[in-house]
């Protein structure tokens, strides 16, 4: 097998092992969804909802989104350094590796063990895989990239080097630890340092995750797929520049009104609205290149995910902002809101770019067309819909939530017992469910339509090679 | 001013300037051609990459 072909294999196998752990996360999520309007499902101790939410969260996190950003990082990669993967096998053993570990992530949360910092539950043993894991990947994207053929680097692979370096720094330093058993350690971070540096890992690992690879995605992916050069390599360079100049300082706005030093709060405010520009920098670069092409948007099935995937990147980064104000975040903190301002983002922005990339790397690695584009526009449509009808209901509830929290009698006392809140909630959360389920219809097709369009296409050398090994078998 | 707070103002000027020098750099009218070479490149075919072992690649 030539170093080529491995490294096909290799993205093919981190692709459906990321769309494997997606529905298991949407799986577990829609139960949370269901136990919000029945809890005689929170079956305790192992489908209780405090364990369960973290299986979610891990599990499309860390399953979902980083098996996708090594799939289809691995792609890019060799496509815009025009180089293989330096260790390919390194990658093979990261991609085992990876699958053993989300798998141990899930049943130790299920099994209650966790740190309690949040997007950082796992506990020391599993910190210390996830690393290891990391300095893999690392090694083959910064050795790819040393190795290449291409001088000039495009504006994606600056991403990808982003994404590598400071995943790197905020989960190691976050997770710093002191391990009383195999099970269980305490954080080396006390009170609101520890808060600090929670808030600090967990807004940066949005950035790091969920913003730097997709954007590398998404300024790979739109040209390749349309055939349209990005409308300004040097508007998207200097958007990379101050994403990464301007997020690290931004994670105490997650802790705005609480002790953390008010000089503290203010800067992350202020750099929260800073980081307005950069992101629409990114959306304008889409919209743009689409210029006088639109008509892409119904010819070509890909260009609706990439375009819709920005749109709601770019709403996303205005509500971010927003919610950082301390009027708003006074009244809007600790309601429904908020996830539905994060499920924007995961549903919306993260998912389309992923999946429409998985479509279109899986395509040209199994040498084939895509095996539906009527099933690829039904997954789009579903998803769109569920996720729209998911986060506008939630910030509906999230409003009436604070609303009611907030409301006074003329002598002072609330109008509304913190039941009252939770009785009004039960509309919204039964709202949340069918959209739910519609986004997972979406996705559930989206799995169907990607596994027939990997299997690598009859007459092909890889087919050949697999049918070959069948009949030895 | 204290010597603390000299030198948080002098690294934020420092950042600040290294910031500017790069927008500088990139919206240089000597560089356009240069910098906007890549969006270019990477639409070119890449179906077969040169292999290292030597044998040759597919899609």
């Amino acid at each position: 097998m030539t170093n080529g072909a491995r490294s096909d294999s290799i993205v093919r196998g981190f692709a459906l092992s990321s769309v494997f752990w997606l529905l298991v996360g949407l799986v577990v999520g829609l139960w949370l969804a269901a136990e919000m309007i029945y809890p005689a499902l929170n079956l305790a101790p192992w489908l209780a909802f405090g364990r369960l939410r973290v299986v979610h969260t891990n599990g499309l996190v860390f399953g979902f989104a980083i098996g996708g950003i090594f799939a289809c990082s691995f792609h890019i990669l060799e496509k815009l350094t025009r180089t293989p993967l330096v260790f390919p096998g390194l990658a093979k053993a990261q991609l085992w590796l990876f699958n053993i570990a989300i798998a141990l992530a899930a049943l130790s949360l299920f099994a209650g063990m966790n740190t309690s910092k949040e997007y950082a539950e796992l506990e020391w043993p599993l910190d210390i895989v996830v690393v290891v894991l990391w300095v893999m990947f690392a090694v083959n994207v910064m050795g790819t990239l040393v190795k290449r053929r291409e001088k000039q680097m495009y504006v994606s692979l600056w991403f990808l080097i982003a994404c590598v370096v400071t995943v790197a720094v905020v989960y190691i330093l976050n997770s710093l630890a002191i391990p009383v058993s195999l099970t269980k350690s305490y954080s080396a971070y006390a009170g609101v340092n520890d808060a600090n540096v929670q808030w600090w890992y967990g807004h940066n690992a949005v950035a790091s995750v969920l913003t730097f690879p997709i954007l590398a995605m998404f300024y790979y992916f739109l040209p390749k797929s349309t055939g349209l050069p990005i409308y300004s390599h040097r508007l998207s360079i200097i958007a990379f520049w101050s994403l990464v100049f301007g997020y690290l300082w931004t994670g105490a706005h997650h802790l705005m009104l609480t002790p953390v030093p008010e000089w503290i709060q203010t800067v992350a405010l202020a750099f929260s609205m800073f980081l307005i520009a950069p992101s629409w920098a990114s959306v304008i670069n889409g919209f743009y290149t689409m210029n006088g092409n639109w008509d892409k948007m119904k010819s070509n099935y890909l260009v609706k995910f990439f375009i819709l995937g920005i749109t709601f990147y770019g709403l996303q980064t205005i509500q971010g902002p927003t919610q950082a104000i301390r009027a708003l975040s006074g009244f809007l903190h600790y309601t429904e809101y908020i996830p539905g301002h994060v499920h924007m983002g995961t549903m919306g922005w993260v998912t389309m770019i992923i999946t429409a990339s998985m479509y279109f790397s899986m395509a040209k690695i199994s040498g084939r067309e895509i095996h539906s584009v009527k099933l690829a526009n039904v997954h789009f449509w579903l998803i769109l819909v569920g996720q729209l009808l998911f986060t506008v209901t939630l910030w509906i509830a999230g409003i009436v939530q604070g609303a009611m929290w907030k409301a006074t009698n003329p002598d002072g006392s609330l109008t509304y017992t913190f039941l009252d809140s939770v009785a009004a909630m039960y509309p919204y959360w039964t709202v949340r469910l069918v959209g739910g389920l519609l986004y997972f219809a979406g996705i559930a097709v989206f799995a169907y339509n990607l596994y027939m369009t990997s299997r690598p296409k009859p007459g092909t050398k890889s087919s050949a090679a697999a049918a070959a090994k069948a009949q030895a078998a | 001013m204290t010597l603390r707070a000299t030198a948080y103002l002098l690294f934020t000027l420092l950042l600040a300037g290294i910031f500017a020098g790069i927008i500088a750099y990139y919206f240089n009218r000597k560089r356009y051609e240069r910098v906007e070479a890549p969006k270019h490149r990477m639409l070119a075919d890449d179906n077969n990459l040169p292999d290292p072992t030597g044998s040759r690649r597919e899609g």
